[in-house]
């Protein structure tokens, strides 16, 4: 099993590469595209932000910007045969985006670029028609939870799926089984949201719904029936508990310098049999790469761990000495592809 | 020209529907925004035919209704009505359920119109049951519907091109146009989304256009706090095939003033809705819809 970690400039990857990280990814938002679709940048939390991207980062530090230190990281990636995926991966494109498409489409070619994280249906079917030298990895944005998606893929020259957060691994196995040609990848360490990347609507840029603070009122379907006081309650906390899940320590609080956030360490050893899960994912764009290196590190003790034998507890117990607070691994509150 | 749906997740209404007529008067206390919003939107489309019926599901797969619902909402409709059936998003669970669905459909109703919301379901109907008619779902355009934006800020924050980038859907690009129709998918439903909407100007027709109102989905997911409400916490975010379905006794209105986006004078509030596992927001510019020609087929949602 690969790590895969997203990078934000050059000189990442031979830092990353050094502790364990065999594959990269990375976007690339040239100026030509931030000056057509942008009205201005806007200071927003101590970072620049666009609201247009082309991928699913709309903070310009997310992103490379110019092309000569695109080049400088195709050429780290080469010296160390390891590849970088570039991520076009916005969840559309209208059709008078398409003259630009062409044309970054062409230049990333012309750098060296092989492998492009895309959700967009009709840029797919471009690359397939007018760039077939392009690997295409399906990014979690286009949402697989079935057997039948697997195979809608699979025959539209996808080469790799992104598996969505929220799945588990016997339905990962069974997507799997019933399209063993294909190349997977799943997010072992990621921020939480209750909702699915691949249907989620909402302009990330200016944050995720998910963690907008809302007051409620509740009624009834039933016209006529008011709610009891222990109902209220009952929603009141369950509400309370969601919103504990997507953020279960304070704002800032990190340990081992990096955020708490969710987890699936505990299910490599299960997944690390099937041999077409070819990457655990790490999408970190953005963080330092002080916390980029701490996450590689931690994953790659995982695998070893595995590879030496370790079952899911003893996992679990590595991931509890790690992260601390033993209680989210218990109540499931840091789970991706939570399982009882 | 332009003919109207209902859509309606309600048994009951598809079985009077020949006398079913929206109230615009009703005031209901318990849902008063919301059905004052529509009963506004109502009367701007109360003039155009009702020829076809919406029904199944769209965002969950423990909603599927039983095949012995489908068929009461077949003969609900009898021949007076056509049946549009409703899929949601699906795991390898959902598929099961609605294999049992298809193979009725493909004996006793072919030609039906099958919205899909997951390609996956597409694959199934392409490959197993070709009788039936595929429609994209509102899921499978991604273009943006964002509910936090207040009135003007769009034309705060988004350039000229911007704007019209997000107005757009990819629906309205040649290629992606292209691929549905050699795909075999002649019809495509979008959402009336809150910026507006913009057709491009040498949009074919070769694919269909049915839009959504007045609510819009703003998003969904697996984690459902209506599935779960009754569980203990260490169970609550564990994915099987269980459902409580307490959206079945409870809707959630949520709503807030503009935190990261500054509120204005006209817009003190932003409201959104939640049922089950789904997020909607409510669209009444209705007027501006009625102004464009790249749909043919509005579908008014009944319910939710």
């Amino acid at each position: 099993m690969n790590i895969l970690i997203g990078v934000d400039k050059e000189g990442e990857i031979p830092i990353l590469s050094k502790y364990g990280a065999d594959e990269f990814f990375c976007g690339y938002l040239p100026e030509s595209w931030i000056a057509k679709y942008n009205k201005n940048f806007t200071d927003y939390g101590g970072y620049q932000e666009i609201f247009i991207s082309l991928n699913r980062r709309e903070k310009l530090t997310t992103n490379v910007k110019d092309k000569s230190s695109l080049e400088k990281m195709v050429q780290e990636a080469k010296e160390r045969k390891v590849k970088l995926y570039l991520a076009i991966n916005a969840v559309y494109f209208p059709g008078q985006s398409y003259p630009e498409m062409f044309d970054y489409l062409d230049e990333i070619s012309q750098i060296g670029i092989r492998d492009v994280i895309v959700a967009d249906l009709g840029l797919i079917s471009l690359i397939t028609d007018k760039y077939p030298h392009l690997n295409i990895i399906l990014s979690t944005c286009q949402q697989v939870n079935n057997s039948w998606t697997g195979k809608f893929y699979g025959e539209l020259n996808i080469k790799r799926i992104t598996f969505p957060r929220h799945m588990t691994v016997n339905e990962i196995t069974a997507i799997i089984n019933a399209n063993p040609d294909m190349e997977y990848e799943y997010f072992i360490l990621e921020g939480k949201c209750v909702y699915d990347d691949g249907n989620c609507k909402v302009c990330h840029n200016i944050g995720g719904i998910c963690t907008e603070k809302f007051s409620y009122e509740y009624y009834h379907n039933q016209r006529g029936t008011e709610l009891n006081y222990s109902e209220y309650q009952e929603l009141c906390r369950n509400e309370d508990i969601f919103n504990k899940w997507t953020f279960p320590s304070p704002k800032g609080y990190t340990i081992n310098g990096w955020r708490n956030m969710g987890c699936a360490i505990c299910t490599i050893p299960s997944l690390k049999q099937i041999p077409s899960i070819k990457a655990l994912k790490i999408a970190t764009r953005g963080l330092s790469t002080k916390d980029k290196v701490g996450m590689v590190k931690f994953i790659k003790k995982a695998i070893r761990l595995a590879e030496e034998g370790a079952e899911r507890a003893d996992l679990m117990k590595f991931g509890k000495e790690t992260f601390q607070w033993p209680e989210l691994c218990d109540n499931k509150f840091r789970c991706l592809l939570a399982m009882r | 020209m332009v003919k109207l749906s209902y859509m309606t997740n309600d048994i009951s209404v598809i079985e009077n529907i020949s006398s079913y007529t929206w109230d615009t008067e009703r005031e209901d206390k318990y849902d008063a925004r919301s059905y004052k919003i529509r009963s506004e939107v109502y009367k701007e489309i109360k003039h155009i035919a009702v020829d076809r019926i919406y029904y199944g599901a769209e965002f969950c797969e423990f909603l599927i209704p039983t095949l012995n619902e489908v068929k009461r909402a077949i003969d609900g409709v009898k021949m007076n009505y056509e049946l549009t059936f409703l899929t949601p998003v699906v795991t390898d669970y959902g598929i099961k359920r609605l294999e049992e669905i298809f193979d009725y459909l493909a004996q006793y109703c072919p030609g039906i119109e099958i919205v899909f919301n997951d390609w996956g379901v597409f694959k199934l109907l392409q490959c197993n049951y070709p009788s039936l008619l595929p429609v994209a779902g509102r899921t499978i355009d991604k273009m943006n519907r964002d509910p936090r934006f207040l009135k003007g800020q769009y034309e705060e924050y988004y350039n000229e091109a911007g704007l019209e980038y997000l107005q757009s859907s990819s629906l309205f690009a040649g290629e992606y146009r292209k691929f549905l129709y050699d795909s075999g998918i002649k019809r495509a439903e979008l959402d009336f989304a809150p910026q507006g909407m913009l057709a491009a100007p040498e949009i074919d027709d070769t694919i269909n256009i049915s839009v959504y109102i007045p609510y819009y989905f703003v998003t969904t997911g697996r984690h459902c706090m209506m599935r779960t409400l009754t569980r203990p916490d260490n169970l609550k975010f564990v994915l099987d095939n269980t459902c409580g379905q307490s959206c079945d006794h409870y809707q959630i209105e949520m709503f807030r003033k503009g935190e990261k986006l500054n509120q204005t004078k006209e817009n003190k509030e932003i409201r959104v809705y939640r049922k089950g596992n789904t997020i909607y927001g409510l669209n009444k510019s209705i007027g501006d819809l009625l102004k464009q020609n790249f749909y043919d087929r509005l579908i008014f949602q009944l319910d939710f």
